[in-house]
């Protein structure tokens, strides 16, 4: 019954004249325009609300390769713009002067002009060829670099895992060990440990002891988790002096103003190492050893020395709580203090640093310290009008391939150091003075 | 039911097949809107996400992170296999083809209804996956192993495996929702056949054999899937495989009815650019699926552990050495998935070409300029596009070398991309336009083309791609090509053969502000991601502002969403004007658009069985629009004038 009076009035006579008056034109372009002035309204409330809108062009470039992929960049970038605009102008002129009016009645009648047709084919294939064979240069001169085989260069291992990168450094010999080796459910005996022997684990000599393979593998997944998380081979000599101890999710400190050798693999699913800044980007895949090759034109220091300013309270209250969150750290020492800052003894110790504190003698912040919008509150409270701060000097390291649900959160971090800093770490000694003497006269004469 | 059911009259088929992919459409529509909720505001607790948030017990309404994954794969998975290829293949290469060559129908009708009714199945399947404890296939639309290759319900989706739960109350078993949903499918794939098979000679003796038949068909192949579907990612991989085999059919029918079943005096250079884009095609899909379909069961077949074809040795997640691993390389699968899905997004860009040429021609009343350079366009673009793949490929570890060789067909391609639009404009030029609904999309196509194509040649550089690689720039292009390509010309070919196919006009003001709201919507939404991806915004992450180096892109992401969620709901103006007209609708008459194909001019809206009255006799090309040689501005490809194909070839 209900069903019949619907179909009724929706296949009625008033209902199909309704829909079929839509076509007034006048209100069709009157809610056009309604529902235009919504639209842009929206998304600029929302852009109001949350006031700056980032960076809009490519991040700043710290490595040697970089200037050129960015130039490159550049170049494309205008060559498009240049046809886009005229494409699309070209296109609107056409819409316009060649609606069809009242005094026209036909078109122009033709099917093509072969000269025209070899230009517009001749003229993108020379350009797209030219593109192509600076991108050879560029691109040969980052992956084949010409530092690839520099002794003086700083290598690198660098293992993904989910959710985390693992960094290990070759030791004073510059040789990495074999890694990424795991015991199988079927060995007689647990792989050798760094005394070269056989350890046993979990009560047993290896895993087919357990005669079980499911158990084997459990046993085997606590073993490569308490005892050998990144499948070193213990027996390589190369490995030896590898520097590994807290290999697992630490930071990455590579040296400035000098070559680098970035070598990846995976233990588990493929991951991507990115660093926006520095023009790098390579996965990591399981299996398989990447190798890429870059230089850094800035140590962490510079940069925190090149973003150092000094703020006023108000303005740094409103940068830390916009929506970017920059991190800044604030400075305060015997060359950069404002009004408000001491140098604070802690009682019955020789420590002592300089911060800024509240009436009752409570730290804020002290020297180094980052600045969260609460903190900045309290400095005002405190009275403090003007402080130094800076950038930290890490940059971001991002996982770009997807690797699983945690991918998002795969962040690792990079600091560079001073060359000499870095070889008094040892990580990679092959080019300390006092290991390597002939190769570094070489260099300094090369350089 | 023979009739209107089982039908292998391909414009049947190819209807059924529009509803199909429409339906998919809402869904992968919905998806989308979830991603740009959780870019707006990742994470955060302020702004839960409406009713979902709710509905699935989430911490403080907020999606967790796996979630999301699932989200942002299913979205691609959907869009592009359930919509884009089925729209344009499946819809449009059924609907158009016999219609446009004078035939009465496809060279096999009924491996034409098999096509379809094997797409359903594959369609359960892939619904089927959300159902899953674990939730739903979350490797992205490209499937990368190892990842794909880790079972989902050890260790894996956590907030996934309430997703399933919540459906799925009982924990190890299929609910019933997507066994009766698959069964259903299944059933309906067996009558199929029966209805054309059994034939012993009783009409109700068939109808019972034929309904007993496809009973135990339809249970036995549902416990198979069953079994073989026991996470999304299985699920995922035997779908696209089973939606591979219906493209094949398709491919197939197509090529054989445009070599075979043309009326006289077609020849091919008299086809409309719309066939010619569909042979094409069908070739590409011929040539490429077979490639996918090995890809997709090697990673079936790696997920289920019993191979490794793309582990290598020593292969590890959580710590747990995998069995069977060892002897395989993770690249491999990349330059097959790629070998293949290359030329898709071929596939999913030159039937839009043909439609989009047809389009223009019409509405410009102009004959399209460099007929032949468009059909020779095309072929460079399909021969070049089996050899670019790898371009995708470049910061994959693959020797760099070989990356150079790829980068330098990728920007070779990118020359009859470009003499395509170039002969577009020399088509509007001169002309006398109408500003109808199908022109307006037919216009912006040839703009967002444009823009995509043109981002293409940044990636296409080896060297800028190290930057921009895997970042939203890449999100940008796929979508300026995908959205502001196909989508438009798909719009523009539903419009302008909705008054074919369903004999009713459509509503020309709806179809405006339609028009104009998804115009501009889309623009604020897709061009904003060209800038975030140069300041290097990686995609398919869950929650950038953990990076300090991306933190500050949240205002423009949130623009961006604000722009998707109005261009999701500006939709529903093309589904109120899809279904009004229909019902509501003016009678359109046999040829509204004054158009020369045969379609229009030899038979009514819509047409009849068997489409044509007698077969008809085509006297020159498709795009004789404003000739001198008759009265009116359009001359049909079947009305003979003295001299006009002399005219043609001579001007
Ligand atoms: C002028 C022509 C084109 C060129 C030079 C070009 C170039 C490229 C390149 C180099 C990539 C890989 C970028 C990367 O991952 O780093 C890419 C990705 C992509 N392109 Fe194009 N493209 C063109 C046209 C098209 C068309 C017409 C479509 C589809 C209709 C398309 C769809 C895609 C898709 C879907 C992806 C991303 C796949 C993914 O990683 O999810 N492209 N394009
Ligand atoms: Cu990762
Ligand atoms: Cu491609």
């Amino acid at each position: 019954m209900q069903q019949q009076t619907l179909s009724k009035h929706l296949f009625c006579k008033e209902t199909t004249q309704v829909f079929q008056l839509i076509p007034l034109k006048r209100v069709s372009r009157f809610i056009l325009f309604l529902i235009f002035g919504v639209l842009l309204a929206l998304p600029a409330r929302a852009a109001d609300v949350l006031p700056g809108w980032g960076s809009w062009w490519l991040p700043p470039n710290h490595s040697a390769h970089g200037g050129d992929i960015d130039w490159l960049f550049k170049l494309i970038f205008w060559i498009t713009m240049v046809t886009f605009v005229a494409v699309e102008i070209v296109l609107v002129v056409f819409c316009i002067k060649y609606r069809s009016r009242a005094d026209r009645k036909k078109a122009h009648f033709t099917h093509g002009n072969t000269r025209l047709e070899m230009a517009w084919t001749l003229a993108p294939s020379v350009i797209l060829a030219v593109l192509a064979l600076l991108s050879k240069k560029v691109w040969d001169n980052y992956r084949y670099a010409p530092s690839s085989d520099d002794p003086h260069r700083a290598q690198v291992l660098v293992i993904g895992q989910q959710f985390k990168w693992n960094v290990i450094y070759p030791g004073p010999d510059g040789k990495f060990g074999r890694y990424l080796i795991w015991p199988k459910p079927t060995d007689a005996n647990w792989p050798p440990g760094p005394d070269g022997k056989n350890p046993m684990f979990s009560g047993v000599k290896g895993p087919a002891d357990f005669h079980n393979y499911e158990k084997a593998r459990g046993q085997i997944a606590t073993y490569i988790d308490t005892v050998n998380p990144l499948g070193k081979d213990f027996t390589d000599p190369d490995g030896k002096d590898d520097n590994y101890q807290g290999a697992l999710a630490r930071e990455l400190i590579l040296p400035a103003h000098r070559p680098i050798e970035v070598q990846l693999s995976s233990k588990d699913v493929i991951h991507d190492f990115f660093l926006p800044n520095f023009r790098v980007k390579l996965d990591a895949v399981p299996g398989m050893r990447g190798h890429i090759y870059f230089t850094s034109l800035i140590t962490s220091k510079e940069r925190e020395a090149l973003s150092k300013k000094k703020y006023g309270i108000d303005e740094l209250t409103e940068l830390v709580s916009s929506p970017s969150k920059p991190d800044f750290h604030v400075i305060v020492n015997e060359n950069e203090n404002t009004e408000g800052a001491e140098l604070y003894k802690v009682p019955h110790t020789s420590v002592k640093y300089w911060r800024y504190a509240d009436k009752s003698k409570k730290t804020i912040v002290r020297d180094g310290g980052s600045i969260s919008p609460a903190i900045a509150k309290q400095l005002k409270d405190a009275g403090v009008k003007e402080v130094y701060a800076s950038e930290p000097g890490v940059w971001d390291l991002v996982c770009e391939e997807l690797c699983g649900q945690g991918h998002g959160t795969m962040r690792g971090q990079v600091t560079f150091i001073d060359s000499d800093e870095y070889d008094k770490k040892g990580f990679d000694a092959q080019y300390h003075p006092t290991t390597k003497p002939s190769n570094l006269a070489a260099l300094g004469a090369a350089q | 039911m023979k009739r209107y059911i089982f039908s292998t009259d391909h414009k049947i088929i190819g209807i059924q097949f529009l509803f199909m992919s429409l339906l998919f459409f809402v869904l992968g529509g919905l998806l989308a809107m979830l991603i740009r909720w959780q870019l707006a505001w990742p994470s955060d607790p302020n702004h839960p996400v409406p009713i979902l948030g709710q509905l699935m017990g989430w911490s403080k309404g907020v999606m967790p992170p796996d979630f999301y994954t699932m989200v942002f794969s299913m979205h691609a998975t959907i869009m592009i296999f359930f919509v884009i290829i089925p729209l344009l293949v499946g819809v449009f290469g059924n609907y158009l083809i016999p219609l446009k060559i004078g035939a009465g129908d496809m060279a096999f009708p009924f491996l034409n209804g098999l096509a379809f009714w094997s797409a359903l199945p594959a369609g359960s399947i892939i619904l089927a996956g959300f159902f899953r404890p674990g939730g739903h296939a979350a490797a992205g639309w490209t499937v990368y192993p190892p990842l794909s290759a880790v079972m989902q319900n050890s260790g894996f989706g956590i907030a996934g495996a309430q997703f399933g739960n919540v459906l799925h109350p009982l924990g190890s078993t299929w609910p019933m929702t997507p066994v009766i949903m698959t069964f259903i499918a299944l059933f309906m794939f067996v009558a199929y056949v029966c209805a054309y098979y059994v034939n012993l000679g009783n009409k109700v003796l068939d109808i019972c054999v034929s309904v007993v038949l496809s009973l135990i068909g339809g249970i036995v192949i549902t416990r198979g899937v069953q079994h073989a579907v026991f996470d999304g990612q299985s699920a995922w991989f035997l779908s696209i495989t089973w939606l591979g085999f219906s493209s094949l059919m398709g491919a197939v029918n197509y090529l054989t009815t445009i070599i075979k079943l043309r009326c006289p005096g077609m020849t091919m250079f008299r086809l409309p650019l719309s066939i010619w884009s569909l042979f094409i095609t069908s070739l590409l899909v011929l040539l490429a699926t077979p490639v996918l379909a090995a890809t997709l069961t090697m990673n079936l077949l790696d997920h289920l552990r019993l191979t490794s074809f793309y582990e290598p040795f020593n292969w590890v997640v959580t710590n747990v050495p995998q069995e069977n691993s060892g002897g395989g390389f993770a690249i491999m699968h990349q330059h097959m998935f790629w070998f293949y899905s290359h030329p898709a997004v071929y596939i999913m860009i030159l039937p839009a070409m043909g439609m989009v040429s047809d389009i223009l021609a019409v509405f410009a009343r102009k004959p399209i300029f460099g007929y032949r350079p468009m059909v020779y366009a095309m072929s460079g673009i399909a021969f070049l596009g089996f050899i670019v793949w790898a371009h995708h490929m470049f910061q994959s570890g693959m020797n760099p070398t070989l990356g150079t060789t790829f980068a330098v067909s990728t920007m070779f391609i990118a020359v009859p991309s470009a003499i395509k639009v170039f002969n577009w404009l020399g088509t509007l030029w001169g002309g006398n336009i109408r500003f109808e609904v199908p022109m307006l999309h037919a216009i912006a196509f040839v703009a967002m083309f444009t823009i995509g194509g043109l981002s293409g040649i940044f990636m296409a550089s080896t060297a800028v791609d190290v930057h921009i690689h895997d970042t939203y720039f890449i999100v940008a292009h796929i979508h300026y090509v995908l959205f502001g390509g196909s989508m438009f010309g798909i719009f523009g070919a539903i419009t302008f053969w909705y008054p074919k196919m369903f004999g009713r006009m459509m509503n020309n003001a709806l179809g405006h502000i339609h028009f104009w709201l998804s115009f501009i919507a889309f623009n604020c939404t897709f061009f904003a991601m060209h800038i975030l991806g140069i300041g290097g915004m990686p995609r398919r992450v869950a929650d950038y502002t953990s990076y300090p180096t991306f933190a500050h892109f949240q205002p423009m992401n949130q623009f961006i969403s604000m722009s998707a969620f109005t261009l999701g709901a500006v939709q529903i103006l093309f589904v109120i004007n899809f279904i009004g007209s229909w019902i509501w609708g003016k009678k359109a008459p046999g040829n509204p658009w004054e158009a020369t194909t045969l379609e229009w001019n030899d038979c009514p809206s819509p047409p009849p069985h068997g489409n044509f009255a007698k077969t008809p006799v085509v006297h020159h090309g498709p795009y004789e629009y404003s000739s001198p040689l008759v009265e009116e501005d359009w001359l049909a490809q079947t009305r003979y004038v003295e001299g006009a194909e002399n005219f043609v070839v001579k001007h």
